[in-house]
């Protein structure tokens, strides 16, 4: 018996382990697999965008040299833009190609016997020999006994929701690329040191900064107000866990416009980024609401149920008197397991909370089956929210998006999806979401699962803005995303990347509706004409660009080919890794000799000399409606506030002790 | 606003804003909150008056502090906090041991109420105040136990006709008075 247990923790450690950034090895090969010796990330957070630096070294410990190849979980919008290897004294840097010339050219230096290097994506597109979902890094030939270096950056806009930030740097791989799973062998073992800094910058007051999952092995630095350090630094560690960040910013803040701009001349084409928070008065919805939850019980989800029925165990929790729900599960077919909805009571909710701990994952996942039974029988008289708990990959039934997005805008009901794991099929997620006007968030093992709970529960139980559209005019803006926004949650940012020609005054408006009633918010500010604090912002607009073109052929607005070209456009023009173009990693020499432009080269140059400005900085507001506020409540914040509060039922204990103490008055 | 400036707030107090600890307790999130705390003071307050003057004083003074204090050092993701229902809760027990056996169901149902929130770490009736504030259960506990420590610790040893010391006798007449 205790050799089964045995086993079977075995089992389970090697399942943790399996899902982990690392090496990959074929597992057919013989050879050993490739060593990382060290891991460090440098994450520099400011201005609204996150960039993250990783800067590792592997070791061959075989007696010749083999290919290294290393994967990690792709973040959320990042745009992969630096690659650089060194090899002994050699120093090879990265230019983005389209994907299929970049693989042909790395192909041809490594079967040479060249230095080379390779980084590809699966970010959205599944492809045979990149897992889904991931960053693939290859490295022509490490010599035998010997060390290579390679350090990659990557940018990502960061936003607060509820006045809270949270940067993720993801290392779980999802588990969701069966295929990729059965031929790669992953070695996510650190031999030697790992460390991960962040520097946190923020213009506006920061009340706490936590690492979740790390609480105490997070050394936390307050440098100044709004300016915070944090660092971990082991001896040995491994890729397997995510390092969660959070901060959250001072309460009360005002609601807010504010713009970073990159304008490096006045007649060059300017690039922005416009952050609105709204600060408006969202009053809680009190009247009962029906909430089916709609969990994934797909074998991928295997070591993360226990954090799915966790979060759903919290969220019932959270259900008031008059509140209903239902639970259906999904894995190859659906499920609706308590037959109907049921009332949330303190005893329905342990009874549920409990079945739901015992779930057991199984095969395929038809999210589509799923979501169409969870819209089936509804109440029309009763508002409904479903509650989507998926690590996000449809492989079973119908997998068209579109089909998604005629099933959902057929029916009024608001889908808010919880993706778990960093393999998700993001754009299919964005597709529920922005059909049935609900939001989606992303879950990691090592979250703060109440905390974010607390955060979608604000925003499921408060009013919402309704037909929210942003208009920018005085400015001839261009090639903007996230203009037309649709619902505002309670605590939503809204990020708007665009491109303008010229400088000038311009007038920012939001328009919504809110319970029926036209609302407006206004304000004006300039757009400058040479700006060249950010130029980052140019790779960031542009990943929001392929993001926009992904939608938009998930809903069939796009023919894929015509996606397909625009992505590769813009990620050979702005340096971007994506599903169509590929970083190759060539000696200067060699980029010559192919005749591929360095046009990445001149881009770092310039965000380089414009980083080592920033960081000796203090931080920067980019709050640009100071003179005129667009809101004039403050921005919604977590609050975590807590109170005290006597209810009907111990105001009734009150009374009877009050008449048992005035009984006792009169008998004296 | 003249809550916000009363109100326990995590990064006032750490600024030095030290008399949020005595103010917290009476700024309100809601007229509903206000509604309930507001009847429960003023009823428990005028029988814990009538019933003594010094333990009513220290119950209250003792609660309305140490409730706010205690939050700051032990719930630290809590960073505001407003309401009365803890120096009630402190109240409720005192009024209760006062009047001795006849209170004896009402306090039972009340020390119930405060185990299944010390047990599920939720309020029993009231979940959310206003958006992103929640009910602290640790509040009424604190109260609760700062209201039967201000009758215990006060109890005159001849009452319980004893000669003993403090809070062990105390505690021991405060079984007997469970068990009767």
């Amino acid at each position: 018996m205790k050799r089964i247990l045995f086993l079977l923790a075995l089992a389970a450690l090697f399942a943790i382990r399996a899902h982990a950034a690392g090496t990959l090895t074929p597992k057919t090969a013989t050879q050993q697999p490739i060593q990382i010796v060290s891991h460090e990330v440098n994450v520099v957070i400011d201005n609204g965008f996150a960039r993250t630096e990783v800067v590792q070294v592997f070791h061959n410990p075989n007696d010749k040299a083999v290919e290294a190849v290393y994967s990690f979980p792709v973040p959320k919008s990042a745009s992969l833009s630096e690659i650089t290897i060194w090899s002994g004294d050699r120093e090879m840097n990265g230019e983005v190609v389209a994907a299929d010339d970049a693989k042909k050219a790395y192909t041809e230096e490594r079967d040479a016997g060249n230095d080379a290097g390779l980084g590809e994506c699966s970010c959205n597109k599944k492809k045979d020999d990149v897992e889904f979902g991931s960053y693939k890094f290859s490295i022509a030939r490490v010599a035998p006994s010997a060390d290579t270096k390679i350090r990659f950056v990557y940018y990502q806009p960061l936003t607060i929701d509820t006045g809270v930030g949270r940067y993720v740097y993801p290392l779980e791989e999802g588990g969701t690329d069966e295929a990729a799973k059965s031929f790669w062998m992953r070695n996510a073992t650190v031999e030697q040191r790992f460390a991960l800094n962040v520097e946190l910058k923020s213009a506006w007051p920061v009340d706490d900064v936590r690492v979740t999952g790390a609480d105490n092995d997070a050394k936390i630095t307050k440098v100044a107000e709004g300016h915070y350090k944090v660092a971990i630094d082991r001896q040995h560690g491994d890729l397997s866990h995510d390092f969660v960040l959070y901060y959250r910013l001072a309460e009360n803040l005002p609601g807010r416009a504010e713009m970073i701009a990159y304008k490096p001349s006045a007649s060059a084409t300017g690039t922005f980024m416009l952050v609105v928070t709204p600060g408006i008065d969202l009053k809680p919805i009190t009247r009962g609401a029906d909430y089916v939850f709609v969990l994934d019980v797909s074998g991928s989800m295997q070591g993360k149920l226990a954090t799915l029925a966790h979060g759903v165990a919290e969220t019932m929790k959270q259900m008031e008197t008059g509140d209903r729900f239902r639970i259906v599960t999904f894995s190859n077919d659906a499920n609706d397991i308590t037959r109907g909805f049921i009332d949330a009571n303190p005893q329905t909710v342990q009874e549920w909370t409990d079945k739901v701990a015992a779930l057991q994952p199984q095969s395929g996942t038809n999210i589509y089956a799923g979501l169409e039974l969870a819209i089936k029988n509804l109440n029309n008289d009763r508002a409904t929210s479903v509650i989507l708990v998926t690590d996000g990959v449809a492989n079973e039934g119908i997998i068209d998006p579109k089909e998604f997005r005629k099933l959902l805008q057929s029916n009024d009901v608001r889908v808010f999806g919880f993706v778990m794991g960093n393999n998700a099929n993001w754009p299919l997620m964005r597709t529920i979401a922005d059909s049935s006007g609900g939001f989606y968030s992303a879950v990691s093992n090592n979250d703060d699962i109440i905390g974010q709970i607390l955060l979608a529960k604000s925003k499921i139980t408060s009013e919402a803005l309704h037909g929210a559209t942003l208009k920018i005019s005085g400015v001839n803006v261009s090639d903007t995303t996230g203009t037309v926004v649709g619902k505002v949650y309670r605590g939503q940012q809204l990020v708007i990347f665009g491109r303008y020609a010229k400088g000038g005054r311009a007038h920012v408006t939001l328009d919504a509706k809110l319970t029926g009633a036209d609302k407006s918010y206004a304000t004006q500010f300039d757009f400058p004409d040479t700006d060249t604090a950010n130029p980052e912002l140019e790779r960031l607009w542009a990943l929001a660009m392929t993001e926009d073109v992904t939608a938009r052929e998930y809903a069939g607005m796009l023919p894929e080919t015509e996606a397909e070209n625009a992505i590769r456009d813009l990620g050979i023009k702005y340096q971007l890794v994506t599903d169509y173009t590929s970083m190759l990693v060539l000696s200067d020499g060699d980029f010559t000799k192919r005749g591929i432009e360095r046009n990445n080269k001149q881009r770092i140059d310039l965000e380089h000399a414009a980083q080592v400005q920033r960081a000796n900085a203090a931080p920067q507001s980019a709050r640009v409606d100071s003179a005129q506020p667009m809101f004039n409540a403050p921005a919604p914040s977590v609050g975590h506030g807590g109170g005290g509060a006597f209810d009907p039922f111990t105001v009734l204990l009150t009374l009877m002790l009050i008449v048992a103490a005035l009984a006792g008055t009169r008998q004296c | 606003m003249l809550s916000e400036a009363l109100q326990y707030s995590r990064a006032a107090v750490n600024a030095g804003e030290w008399w949020r600890f005595a103010t917290a307790s009476f700024v309100h999130w809601s007229f509903n909150q206000l509604l309930w705390d507001g009847i429960a003071f003023i009823a428990l307050g005028y029988a814990a008056w009538r019933l003594s003057r010094t333990r009513f004083v220290v119950a209250f003074a003792a609660s309305a502090l140490a409730i706010p204090i205690c939050i700051h050092l032990f719930a630290r993701n809590v960073t505001t906090y407003r309401g009365l229902s803890g120096v009630d809760s402190a109240l409720f027990v005192l009024v209760a041991m006062l009047i001795g056996k006849r209170a004896r169901i009402v306090l039972l149902l009340f020390a119930a109420k405060i185990g299944f929130e010390l047990a599920t770490g939720t309020t029993l009736f009231v979940h959310e105040l206003a958006p992103g504030v929640a009910s602290l259960p640790m509040a009424h506990v604190i109260g609760a136990a700062i209201g039967l420590l201000a009758q215990l610790r006060l109890q005159r040893p001849q009452l319980l006709g004893q000669s003993g010391n403090g809070v062990l006798e105390s505690l021991h007449a405060y079984g007997e008075w469970f068990s009767a």
